[in-house]
């Protein structure tokens, strides 16, 4: 059967090299120059050569034409400068490189053809002339593409090339572009980037929900402890179960008034008017009975907790035995901050039935003595005077945002 | 014999007094501290304290922890009871034959550790 240079053959049985070369030795050696090398063999053919320093196709070098011939019938892009202008050869693999150059690079002088990159790709080209093989990995160069600037990336490597003197007359260049391969690395750690970014921003969500939930539990626990603190005092001091009862459901109750307290400012800083006005709204029956006097001032919500549950006691005493037992009397609060923090807040109770002191001390008077009076590092003293009852509470002032800000 | 003397360091004053008088209706002596610095003061003043009880979270310069560590630096026999409103102490955070009670405190707790301390036999 007869075969042509180049078909295809299927040949499983070929053992070895020798095989091979057998099997090919009934082909006519090739006519002439280049019968080969596709769509850019024909155009190089057909090209007028003798117009270029390249002179007439005839009088080409041997070395040209094999290193030509290789270039041809290789399947990777290649192209292949040679002479003193360096004048551009080039095979079909290479052709899609050229863009709209394709078709009037042949036959050009390098400079000429890639005048956009000559600048960045000199010292390549000089290094490989003077006998050093050069090239890159993923080179940027900017090109004129459609008559745009665009960016692109090149592995390649420049080779020289020796005439049949054993002189360098040129170069050869093996390249890939490899532009879309970069954009989509590019692209992908990007992509990665962004989801490491977006991982970190759920991570640290997570630890802010954790924080804030072992927070509540603690607070929680707190407040737990407290009412327990709150209900062994009272029963402590209570002279019947009745009486037992009575003050702890009240205690509990301005615990948890004060606790909304808490909620509103979320567990900042707490208004001491706001406070007071909380505890003693239910005893407001009519204007002028109850009067606040004093600026706005703040208070930790510890010292809030604290001041609340004190306000409470008076406000519950006053209305058992005192300011509030009648139709007549008044409570007056005020209270100022002065200098470097300290605090000072007097309940004036007027107008009520005269005023006896208690029998005995219970958790209520240490309530409004020791304990908020701790709560403010100073002291609460309680004054039952018979024309009124008379507390004064002196100590500093703690505020968050004075913790956040010191001065 | 002198009832056995202890120091109690929380900083919310309400339970303070609480476990102040819970110490005292037990029958022991008690003082108390706000925070881990008025108690390292105490600690000082007094060279017969017997056991120390504290919260761990408190304000000021060290936590009950700390505090603890440095009763034991001067005192190595003081027995320490650490309450907390922690969920789970680790090893790490109770010193060395210290006691843990988590908050809320059960009163019963407190008053066990404080009779088994009284006793003799317990060292």
């Amino acid at each position: 059967m007869p075969v042509q240079y180049g078909e295809k053959r299927w040949a499983n049985d070929f053992m070895n090299a020798d095989d091979i070369w057998n099997s090919l030795s009934d082909f006519p050696a090739p006519d002439g120059l280049l019968s080969e090398g596709g769509m850019m063999g024909d155009a190089i053919r057909h090209h007028d050569w003798a117009a270029t320093s390249l002179g007439p196709m005839a009088t080409w070098p041997l070395s040209l034409k094999n290193a030509l011939r290789m270039m041809l019938t290789s399947r990777q892009p290649m192209s292949l400068f040679w002479g003193r202008d360096l004048i551009m050869l080039y095979n079909d693999g290479y052709a899609p490189f050229l863009a709209e150059r394709h078709g009037r690079a042949l036959g050009q002088p390098f400079q000429t053809i890639w005048s956009d990159v000559w600048q960045e790709l000199v010292p390549l080209v000089a290094e490989t002339l003077s006998g050093r093989g050069t090239g890159g990995e993923d080179i940027r160069l900017m090109m004129l593409r459609d008559g745009v600037e665009v960016e692109t990336f090149w592995t390649f490597s420049y080779t020289p090339v020796h005439d049949d003197h054993g002189r360098i007359a040129g170069l050869i260049n093996i390249t890939t572009e490899t532009t879309s391969h970069v954009r989509s690395q590019a692209a992908a750690a990007a992509i990665i980037e962004d989801t490491q970014r977006q991982l970190e921003h759920t991570m640290q969500l997570e630890r802010q929900r954790r924080i804030v939930q072992r927070e509540m539990a603690h607070r929680i626990k707190n407040i737990l402890s407290m009412t327990m603190a709150v209900v062994s005092q009272s029963m402590r001091h209570a002279t019947s179960i009745e009486d037992a009862q009575e003050t702890i459901t009240h205690r509990i109750g301005a615990l948890a008034k004060a606790q909304d307290i808490l909620t509103d400012t979320e567990f900042r800083d707490a208004n001491v008017r706001s406070i007071i006005e909380q505890v003693l709204k239910p005893h407001q029956d009519h204007s002028g009975r109850t009067r606040l006097d004093g600026r706005d001032v703040k208070v930790s919500a510890q010292q809030a907790l604290g001041l609340s549950l004190a306000m409470h006691e008076l406000a519950t005493n006053a209305v058992k035995y005192g300011a509030l037992s009648n139709e007549n009397g008044t409570i007056s609060v005020r209270w100022e901050e002065g200098a470097d923090n300290t605090f000072r807040l007097e309940w004036q109770e007027a107008g009520g039935p005269p005023v006896v002191p208690p029998s005995r001390k219970g958790f209520g008077s240490r309530l409004t003595g020791r304990i908020v009076g701790g709560y403010f590092n100073g002291a609460g003293d309680i004054d039952y005077h018979p024309q009124g009852v008379r507390y004064v509470l002196t100590g500093t002032i703690e505020r968050l945002a004075d913790e956040l800000n010191p001065s | 014999m002198q009832p056995l003397k202890v120091l109690v360091v929380e900083d919310e004053i309400i339970l303070l007094v609480d476990i102040v008088d819970l110490v005292e209706d037990s029958g022991f002596r008690a003082l108390e501290a706000q925070n881990a610095d008025a108690a390292m003061i105490l600690l000082q003043q007094h060279t017969d304290i017997d056991v120390l009880i504290t919260d761990i979270d408190m304000p000021g310069s060290m936590d009950g922890l700390e505090l603890a560590r440095r009763a034991r630096g001067i005192y190595p026999d003081m027995a320490v009871v650490v309450i907390s409103g922690k969920l789970h102490a680790s090893k790490n955070d109770v010193p060395p034959r210290g006691r843990f009670i988590p908050k809320p405190y059960p009163r019963l707790a407190i008053m066990e550790v404080l009779k088994a301390l009284a006793t003799p036999s317990y060292h």
